[in-house]
């Protein structure tokens, strides 16, 4: 009986064979990449390119630690770590064994040296690092694991050295990146011999350039990640970490309450943005803090009118006219402009989109960490807010997140995610929840 | 509040809990009940794959246990009514005491609205919780428009913990926020089966770094657990793992990034540790050990053949101790596994390049579109012909599954259905005869699970 049963089975299943799956990564082969931005600098310390820097500074460089977007640390250079009660004090064990690009061997000295901080001071203890502040830090891993706390070792002539899966084989600024495996990387030789990147590709060229197979992974927009699942492929989607915002800077409260309630976020985002968003009231996405019905995004003309009203009763010289600029290159954010002056005028604010140099600025804001006081911390910085460092409790976020859209003068308008989608031949690709690529653990199928 | 406790005891784990929820027996009452009904409370308190509020409704619709299932029914909703109430009393505690804070004793109108993955129990037992401290504060409750105060209480979350926000407005003055953060509590482990050969798996261990092998000791009493830094012994206490003791690998170079390895019991000593271009063994002079040397031993693999692993990958270079029949290497490949048959042993080896070699000793058969990954071993059912190849595979929710596949005729076939896991399977050893360990690495969780899978032939 059980032998006709196993046939039997066996039969079926013969006929329902499972798609390939399962298999080990393999070795060789070089990976195409094409990213929108034009990075200029490969130097983590830099500011600007935020999206590109995130996904290529790990290829090249390594924090003491990774956070993830639960929060959770993860051992980088360093293996372990400590903390006083206070959180004014951490230690760092780190990780043995580990050589820069040419052969120098990692040192408590040349971690330091890199971890320059208005709010701690980084010091050596025997093997150790140490991180004192006087403030408390609980959210110093999620600060040490932004981009710019990469451990770098500057060589005499100015060339970058670090300890990441990749070296750099040749560098063309903002338009070209060609990167050889670390055949001595601490976490093990990536499975691809390289990685090419080319900068500065229109989110269509891009497609087109995947389509014909001429490159394994692209950026996709988050306009368009609806089109391209409609289509059946599966773009890897982070969760939001891009906020849009009007950024109109202190002074302006009244006008911008008014703009905030007249714009009608939900339709844009279905229309523009084809669902590939959220709509945000507050700065910081519903994923991370937990508060964003505390920050409505309704419409709400009469309320708006209203605010302008009381603006002007304050201040009379207040005026009924603004200019807004945006990224004359991103098409996606004059369109979102655009539809931010139509949906003004409900309120009686005239809005006119130029091309630079505006009274309100729409921005993209890369939130640059999964902590919402990290995250709050960079959205001050590209704002010019100082934001109190060492947050975490979601109270305090609440009232540091009012704060900052109050002394910004920003105005939340969505959260996009970053996507990307890979060609045929690439396997193990999975672009992490805060939208870095670790094409480290990536292998390419077939010859 | 009978009918909702009702409710809240057989509903614990219904669609709308987006994670099981365990029900703990709570109080005076855990004892004596856990003896009247220790089948049924055993059972049911772990709550661990969703059914088992299903199975209570069923006992009671049998017509000679309708009494008694009635009264079971009753006692756990009355006691998933107190672990709700209980678990949400401490945040409950503290929003109630900022709110009152704000509002003051006197007549509040409280709204409680829900924005998170709390089934609706929970948020009934939160409610619940919520007014019971507000009225202990003093305030009474009311309707808008006789309350001096209107509380807007919001359940919602974040990736981290539940986030419980009460918008707070006194008369005509300006609403004031209040914000509790609530830890998220533990999900339960989900078991599954396959049918026909059927598997069943039982996590043994996990932890944060990459698991390369498990085995266990003394019957099961003892456990060895392979990582990159260390062999960890743990003994079974007290219905769980407890670490005796951590014995580190000493290696002078970087491993590989798909890192690979092996425990095997040795003959005079505990563990041999097998690694690319390190071995180790355990020595016992005082205290037990790890003594390592960088060497490219060969593993070993069923039946006595051993293969040279390649130090600097993550696959068998090819090279054999022996010849298998006539067959003297073999190319380069992930995973071997021996099929013995009554006159010989068929060898099917799981190549770099993606194809399959089965090894008769006599031939070199490539099997081109054999669907299972590199992953595989032999495993003992007693269905077909005896001994079969339990491989990885890929499921539709991109998850890797292990199926068992015999080879009758040296064509595979398939004989389980899949069991899946909740990632990619990163390591598959074969164990006892109807025994393999599998790890897997939980994306989702960020952590290493190693997995013992049995394998039973089904009637």
């Amino acid at each position: 009986m059980k032998r006709i049963a196993c046939c039997l089975l066996a039969a079926i299943s013969w006929l329902t064979w499972p798609a390939w799956g399962g298999v080990r990564p393999r070795y060789g082969g070089t990976l195409r990449v094409t990213m929108t931005e034009s990075l200029r600098s490969l130097d983590p310390a830099q500011d600007g390119n935020a999206a590109a820097r995130t996904r290529v500074t790990p290829l090249l460089f390594d924090t003491l630690v990774r956070v993830d977007a639960e929060g959770r640390g993860h051992p980088q250079l360093a293996v372990a770590w400590q903390a006083d009660r206070s959180f004014k004090k951490w230690q760092f064990w780190l990780r043995p064994g580990v050589r820069f690009w040419d052969g120098t061997p990692l040192t408590a000295e040349t971690v330091v040296a890199g971890l320059g901080h208005a709010q701690w001071k980084a010091r050596v203890n025997g093997e150790f690092v140490v991180i004192e502040s006087e403030a408390s830090l609980p959210g110093l891993l999620a600060e040490l694991a932004l981009a710019r706390n990469a451990v770098v070792r500057r060589g005499s002539t100015g060339q970058l050295m670090g300890t990441g899966p990749f070296v750099i084989k040749s560098f063309v600024a903002g338009k070209l990146l060609e990167l050889a495996a670390n055949e001595a990387s601490w976490g093990g030789r990536p499975f691809v011999d390289g990685v090419q990147i080319e900068f500065g590709k229109t989110l269509r060229e891009q497609m087109v350039a995947l389509q014909l197979g001429k490159v394994d992974l692209i950026e996709v927009g988050a306009e368009q990640i609806g089109k391209v699942e409609s289509e059946g492929r599966k773009a890897q989607v982070s969760f939001p970490v891009e906020l849009v915002a009007l950024v109109g800077g202190p002074g302006r409260t009244k006008e911008l309450e008014a703009l905030s309630l007249a714009v009608d976020r939900k339709s844009i985002q279905s229309v523009l943005l084809r669902g590939g968003s959220e709509a945000a009231g507050g700065v910081l996405p519903e994923w991370m803090s937990g508060t964003g019905v505390l920050f409505p995004v309704q419409v709400d003309v009469e309320k708006g009118r209203a605010a302008l009203k009381a603006g002007q009763a304050k201040a009379p010289a207040a005026t009924r006219a603004l200019t807004l600029s945006c990224d004359p290159g991103d098409g996606l954010a004059r369109l979102l402009a655009e539809r931010v002056a139509l949906n003004a005028r409900e309120v009686g604010l005239s809005v006119q989109v130029v091309s630079s140099g505006g009274d309100l600025h729409l921005e993209r804001i890369p939130l640059g960490s999964g902590d919402p006081g990290v995250a709050l911390e960079e959205v001050g910085r590209a704002v010019g807010v100082k934001v109190a460092p060492g947050l975490s409790a979601p109270g305090e976020i609440y009232l540091a997140e009012k704060k900052l859209m109050d002394e910004g003068g920003v105005v939340p308008l969505f959260h996009l995610p970053l996507a990307a989608l890979v060609g045929e031949r690439v396997r193990g690709f999975l672009a992490d929840k805060l939208g870095g690529w670790g094409l480290e653990e990536d292998w390419m199928e077939g010859p | 509040m009978a009918s909702y406790s009702l409710i809240a005891g057989v509903k614990a784990c219904d669609a709308h809990t987006p994670k099981c929820r365990p029900l703990p027996l709570v109080g005076m009452t855990k004892s004596a009940l856990e003896g009247l009904f220790s089948g049924w409370l055993r059972d049911s308190r772990p709550c661990r794959n969703c059914k088992d509020g299903a199975a209570l409704v069923r006992l009671g619709r049998g017509r000679s246990q309708h009494g008694l299932a009635c009264a079971v029914m009753l006692i756990f909703s009355l006691l998933g009514s107190a672990h709700a109430t209980s678990v949400w009393e401490d945040p409950a505690r503290e929003l109630a005491r900022k709110v009152a804070e704000s509002t003051g004793p006197g007549a509040v109108a409280v709204e409680v609205g829900n924005r998170s993955s709390l089934s609706k129990a929970d948020v009934a037992a939160v409610r619940t919780a919520l007014e019971g401290e507000l009225a202990k504060s003093g305030v009474h409750f009311a309707d808008r428009e006789r309350a001096e105060a209107v509380v807007v209480v919001t359940l919602s979350e974040n990736v981290r913990e539940y986030v419980w926000l009460a918008e707070i407005a006194v008369g005509k003055n300006e609403r004031s926020v209040v914000v509790v953060a609530v830890p998220r509590g533990e999900a339960g482990v989900v078991q599954a089966a396959g049918s026909g050969v059927v598997l069943r798996k039982q996590l043994l261990w996990t932890q944060e770094e990459a698991v390369l092998d498990a085995v266990m000791l003394d019957s099961g009493a003892h456990m060895a657990v392979l990582d990159g830094s260390r062999v960890t012994l743990l003994h079974w206490e007290k219905g769980k793992w407890q670490k005796d003791q951590e014995l580190p690998v000493q290696h002078g170079r970087a491993w590989p990034r798909d890192l690979r390895g092996r425990l095997v019991v040795g003959k005079d000593h505990l563990l041999d540790v097998y690694l690319p271009g390190a071995f180790c063994q355990t020595t016992q002079h005082g205290a037990m050990a790890l003594e390592c040397v960088a060497k490219d031993e060969a593993w070993p693999l069923d039946d006595g053949l051993r293969a040279g692993f390649d130090a600097e990958r993550n696959y068998f270079t090819g090279a054999i101790s022996s010849a298998v029949g006539k067959i003297t290497s073999v190319p380069a490949f992930y995973s071997a596994v021996a099929l013995p048959r009554e006159k010989y042993t068929l060898w099917v080896f799981a190549g770099v390049d993606g194809t399959v070699h089965a090894v008769d000793g006599m031939t070199d058969q490539v099997w081109h579109a054999v669907p299972w990954g590199s992953d595989a071993a032999a495993v003992h059912t007693g269905c077909g012909a005896g001994w079969q190849v339990a491989a990885s595979g890929k499921t539709d929710t991109g998850n890797d599954e292990l199926k068992v596949y015999d080879v009758p005729d040296r064509e595979p076939m398939a004989m389980s259905a899949g069991l899946s896991f909740p990632g990619r399977i990163t390591a598959l050893w074969a164990g006892l005869e109807s025994q393999a360990v599998a790890v897997v690495h939980n994306e989702e969780a960020s952590r290493y699970e190693a997995y013992r899978v049995l394998f039973t032939c089904g009637d």
